[in-house]
């Protein structure tokens, strides 16, 4: 219900002031209203009074000047209006209607009222928290104190979504700290540091730089520092040992002096985790899942350290960001792999191989970058990158092949090293100018990229091939015993220039252009032992030199038009991409030059403040990649080949998607639906062919040209507070999938259609007294239909439920379990169903006056079933894979939590 | 939804919306009496100003004190007031000394006419009582976003400094339309319900607020004593205090100025 205020005549003339307050809605006018006069400068109160019983009022004897008009009346939101009062003026300031809105509906919609001043302010697309409103234990860290703040959700491995959408930046006081990653922020700061948080919708550095807006928005969330917290210490020293030899230590300091920041660590351990953040982890796949946690095969021992240095200058016009790391890492694994290989007409293979690594890293890595203003209008950024890694592998191999029949296909024996040295260096600068002219601004960036690698290793394999009229009697063999030498080298230079211009007030267009060119040459030399021991013939089957230049040149033309709540971008980019390839060793060349575009359009619609809608179409070419189409003849698998097929031609994907969010900061609900459709013409896919009495595979690569590959994909949440008392919030998503792909298989066009539908539920509870908890279920089914094969016909439910409790004991001791359960029903390839119950507890109490020793006892995979296990499923080959991981171990672990402020009264 | 359902429930909808608006607007409050609670931080007091290493007599008087009394030494006010008129007294209440925050003007009267802009109050050093009638001095209020509710009173916040270096904070509310508050506090839009002076112990809060009509004798201030002006007040009550602790303590000189 809205109860207006009507203001109508204030006159200011010959120093006085009158005018006549009314309610609208009934409409009478108001008695009894306070008018104030407040000098504008600086709120000093001048003279009130209160308005008659027909509404009207009067201030005499004003002096000349600014003065700001203050109107008050209970129940009503507070009305300013400014008067100017100058005595040779008699002029009327007719202020017509204005509405007020009563504080019940104003709060509704904006401000949520709280035991303190305001903790959560929306400002236009900035959320902000005051930190101390949120209570959070003495030493938590910035993590915990997010999960308090409504609208902002955190996962069990510290993964970070506001308002919905994931958060890939922490920023500290506007900076990056330790590149931004969000866990070095979230893990190492402290939450009693922390004065506000604000999440807001980050532009690209372009759209933030011209002030046209793209539409391209990163959800991020800046921490600024409480103003006391900005000078001092503090960290976290833990240490932990176990069963199994298991062991973990890390210490993590930081010092802060107002903009200086600096920060160090050290993580020696083999418990699984091996840093603290989740980016430039290299080359053994699945390192880290983004939790400092290692999340791949194998058992591995780590030691990383880094450190962090950032300063500014000369009032933030001149900054400085470096970063110093360094990971070594080793992982031993051992692990089985069933591969089922369907053949149209019912047929298959079956291989079963067992493998034996050992691999390990060294990696250098130093970060900086600069940020100076040169002058008023114009600014320079530049960065430098450069890494040092030295890897060492080692592996065996045993594998053998059977047909539907149970018949032996073949076997393999063979073992593998390789030892490779790699130095790598990015530069960059971009340098940007404004104009004098609102909008009109100019661009230009730089980047220099080098890259070596050097590296030695042999290669030895027996493979034996049976014939298929007695079973096991061999047929033939080859023999493989190689040593290889091998090195590339990458040169990159690219350079865009960036010119935008204001057509009017609310439509601009950007011009770019930009040139990308880089050489790469690669020389593998293969000596065949079998020639004889140390031989210095260069093997030609298994050598090659390569050199393969590429030159883009890219124009690209936009129009970006925002007015009110509407912004539409609209535009197309043309490319010419020239491809060179030479083969030093055979002595040929082949060029191919493509010339595509890309256009794309772009509608946002922001209907308030927390509601917006989106629908966005592109259009895109991907080009073959040299490796389909001239391959490297790779022949450390020889059933596994690959040929090129020089008359591959781009595919072109049109994708089309749509999103809408709704958030309402009062009940903390959010809403968000998104969809994309996404058809690919002339799809580059792959032609394999496997040999049914030999089992060995050949793959080669082709254009589909009368079928489209489509895929559709829609999401939707929604989360809302089931209970505000008991902090407890729910949140329901869904998710839909269907796409369809075609390749081949042996000569014969497959179709493979795949559909899955999710559905999954979260209840969370924030620590009110004594314990809180988060349990999520998501519920999938999937299925799966290729046309040529019926066994691959596949349908099947699985489950994934997870669970985090934690209960507060008397005597600051703290219980905690989680667990982790996937279930998984059989299929037709899968003839048992598949699950799997992972459980962690601990328990802690905490010492000293500020309760930062904490001592824990843990146990980790009570029911040892985190034996390494995965199902997987690609075009026609289907794979059952187990492998070595840490399995259950028990612990004791000591943490503690460091902290010295230098208070400023 | 049968049709008389529907007209039933809107007609119960006009209603209460009716009412919600005659009948539920905050009431406007013209006249009244309203009870103050005064609060003293003894022991800061103590602490800051008579915290002398060296002097027996003070640790000596600071352990008594603290073994006899509160931290908070509070005592209770009325303030009758009407249009024009307001009268501030204590609460007619037997209260014993606490023979250290009572010894000096701790138990003012002041009756303040808003219309002539003057002031008469009573004030005591030790038993001696003094009446100074002066004209109300002007107070320049600094108005802050600040709010504050105060016994279900929206309360605004406004700043000021007295006396040259005296710090002031005050939570007025418009909804009484009165322009006084305790002692001889005034000026503002509407009704003092708090105010307080952070750097000299000091607070006064509303706790009771009662809208009715106050008879003219509730005005009726007969005050006792020595007809004084502020300066002799001020200079009584400092050869008070050189001759029983050595000093003129500023804190108590304060009290005779408010």
């Amino acid at each position: 219900m809205l109860l207006f205020l009507l203001i109508t005549g204030i006159t200011c003339g010959q120093n006085k002031i009158t005018g006549q307050l009314l309610d609208t809605s009934l409409p009478l006018p108001l008695p009894n209203v306070s008018a104030c006069l407040l000098s504008a400068k600086d709120s000093f109160i001048v003279t009130d009074t209160r308005t008659n019983k027909n509404g009207f009022f009067e201030l005499k004897n004003i002096k000349d000047g600014d003065y700001l008009l203050l109107f008050t009346y209970p129940g009503y939101v507070d009305l300013f209006q400014p008067a100017q009062c100058k005595s040779d003026s008699t002029s009327i300031i007719n202020l017509g209607i204005v509405s007020l809105m009563t504080k019940g509906h104003l709060l509704a919609d904006v401000i949520i009222k709280s035991k303190s001043a305001s903790a959560i302010v929306i400002r236009g697309d900035t959320t902000e928290y005051t930190a101390d409103s949120f209570k959070v234990d003495k030493n938590a860290n910035v993590e915990t104190l997010l999960k308090q703040l409504p609208g902002i959700q955190i996962d069990p491995y510290g993964h970070i979504k506001g308002q919905g959408k994931d958060v890939h930046k922490v920023l500290v006081d506007g900076e990056e700290f330790f590149g931004s990653d969000p866990l070095l922020v979230t893990r190492n700061l402290r939450a009693d540091m922390v004065d506000k948080v604000q999440l807001f919708d980050q532009k690209t550095d372009r759209a933030i730089f011209t002030g046209i807006d793209d539409g391209i928005k990163n959800k991020t969330i800046n921490i600024t520092l409480k103003q006391n917290k900005k000078n001092g210490a503090f960290g976290k020293i833990e240490a932990s040992a176990g069963t199994n030899n298991i062991y973990g230590s890390r210490a993590m300091v930081n010092a802060f002096k107002g903009a200086q920041k600096a920060a160090a660590y050290l993580t020696v351990a083999n418990n699984g985790v091996t840093d603290l953040s989740s980016s430039d982890q290299g080359t053994f796949g699945s390192i880290a899942g983004g939790s400092g946690q290692f999340q791949g095969e194998g058992l591995p021992t780590s030691i990383s350290t880094g450190g962090h240095y950032n300063n500014s200058w000369q009032h933030h016009s001149t900054t400085f960001n470096g970063d110093y790391k360094y990971n070594q890492l080793q992982i031993k694994n051992q692990s089985s792999t069933t591969d089922q290989n369907f053949l149209p007409e019912d047929a298959y293979i079956i291989t079963r191989s067992d493998l034996q690594s050992h691999n390990s890293k060294s990696l250098h890595l130093i970060n900086m970058s600069s940020d100076i203003k040169l002058d008023s209008s114009s600014s320079l950024k530049i960065a430098a990158n450069g890494q040092l890694e030295n890897t060492l592998n080692r592996s065996n191999t045993r594998s053998a092949a059977y047909n539907q029949n149970q018949l032996l296909l073949n076997n393999t024996d063979a073992a593998n090293t390789n030892k490779t040295n790699s130095q790598y260096l990015n530069t960059s600068a971009y340098w940007t100018k404004r104009f004098h002219k609102d909008k009109r601004t100019l661009s230009a960036m730089v980047n220099l990229v080098q890259n070596n690698r050097t590296g030695s290793g042999s290669q030895n394999a027996t493979n034996h091939f049976y014939s298929t009229k007695a079973a096991n009697v061999p047929d033939s063999s080859q023999y493989i015993d190689l040593i290889k030498h091998s090195s590339y080298h990458l040169d990159q230079f690219s350079a865009n220039i960036t010119y935008t211009e204001p057509v009017s007030k609310s439509l601009s267009f950007i011009a770019n252009y930009g040139y990308d060119g880089f050489k790469t040459r690669s020389n593998i030399n293969a000596f065949d032992q079998l020639q004889g021991a140390n031989t210095e013939n260069i093997d030609s089957l298994y050598s090659n030199h390569f050199i393969y230049r590429q030159i883009n040149n890219h124009l690209g033309l936009d129009f970006s038009y925002g007015k009110k709540k509407v912004l539409l971008s609209f535009g197309n980019h043309f490319n010419q991409q020239k491809l060179e390839q030479v083969n030093l060793f055979k002595d040929s060349a082949f060029t191919k030059t493509y010339l595509n575009m890309a256009p794309h359009v772009n509608l946002t619609l922001n209907l308030s403040s927390q509601k917006s809608f989106n629908v966005h179409y592109d259009g895109a070419s991907t080009l073959p990649s040299v490796y389909q189409l001239q391959p490297i003849v790779d022949n450390t698998d020889p059933l596994y080949l690959v040929v090129g097929n020089a008359q591959l031609k781009p595919s072109f994907s049109n994708k089309l998607s749509a999103s809408y969010t709704a958030y309402n900061t009062k009940s903390d609900q959010y809403f968000t639906i998104n969809m994309s459709y996404n058809l690919t013409s002339h799809g580059i896919t792959s032609n394999i062919s496997t040999d049914a009495t030999t089992g060995k595979t050949l793959m080669s690569y082709l254009n589909i040209n009368n079928r489209f590959n489509t895929h559709f994909y829609s999401a939707g949440t929604y989360s809302f507070g089931v209970s505000k008392s008991q902090k407890l919030k729910l949140s329901v998503s869904a998710e839909v999938q269907n796409s369809k792909y075609f390749n081949f298989i042996n000569g014969v066009q497959n179709a493979m259609h795949a559909k899955s539908y999710a559905l999954a539920l979260g209840l969370d509870k924030t620590r009110t007294s004594t314990y809180d908890f988060n349990i999520s279920n998501t519920l999938g089914y999937i299925i799966n239909k290729a046309s040529l094969q019926n066994a691959l016909h596949n349908n099947y439910l699985q489950s994934n439920s997870t669970l985090s409790f934690n209960y507060y004991l008397p005597a600051h001791f703290q219980l905690h379990t989680d667990l982790d359960y996937v279930w998984q029903d059989k299929t037709n390839q899968y003839t048992t169903s598949f699950n799997r119950l992972l459980l962690n507890s601990w328990i802690g109490k905490k010492f000293l006056k500020n309760e930062q020793l904490l001592i824990k006892i843990s146990a980790n995979d009570i029911f040892n079933q985190n034996t390494g296990f995965s199902r997987n499923a690609y075009n026609n080959i289907v794979t059952q894979h187990s492998f070595l991981t840490i399995g259950r171990n028990f612990g004791v672990s000591v943490i503690w939590d460091f902290k010295k402020f230098k208070s400023e009264k | 939804m049968k049709p008389k359902k529907v007209i039933k429930l809107f007609l119960f909808f006009l209603l209460i919306s009716k009412g919600y608006l005659y009948g539920q607007l905050p009431a406007i409050i013209t006249k009244g009496k309203i009870t103050f609670e005064r609060r003293v931080n003894a022991y800061a007091l103590l602490r800051d100003h008579f915290d002398l290493p060296d002097n027996q007599r003070f640790q000596q008087f600071t352990i008594q004190y603290k073994a006899a009394n509160p931290q908070l030494h509070k005592t209770s006010f009325d303030l009758y007031f009407n249009d024009s008129l307001s009268f501030y007294t204590p609460t007619k209440t037997e209260h014993s000394s606490d023979q250290f925050i009572d010894v000096i003007a701790s138990g003012n009267s002041v009756f303040t006419n808003l219309h002539t802009l003057q002031k008469l109050s009573e004030k005591s050093v030790a038993d001696n009582q003094y009446i100074i009638k002066e004209p109300l001095g002007k107070i320049k209020w600094r108005y802050t976003n600040d709010t504050r509710e105060i016994l279900g009173f929206h309360c605004h916040r406004a700043n000021a400094i007295i006396l040259d270096s005296v710090y002031v904070v005050a939570f007025y509310t418009d909804q009484i339309t009165s322009k006084s508050g305790p002692e001889s506090f005034w000026g503002l839009p509407g009704m003092i319900l708090q105010i307080a002076l952070p750097g000299n112990y000091i607070v006064w809060e509303a706790k009771r607020v009662i809208a009715e009509n106050v008879p003219g004798a509730d005005f009726d201030f007969k005050p006792k004593g020595v007809q004084s002006n502020p300066e002799a007040l001020e200079k009584a009550a400092a050869s008070f205090l050189t001759s029983n602790i050595g000093f003129a303590l500023n804190w108590f000189l304060l009290t005779t100025r408010l």
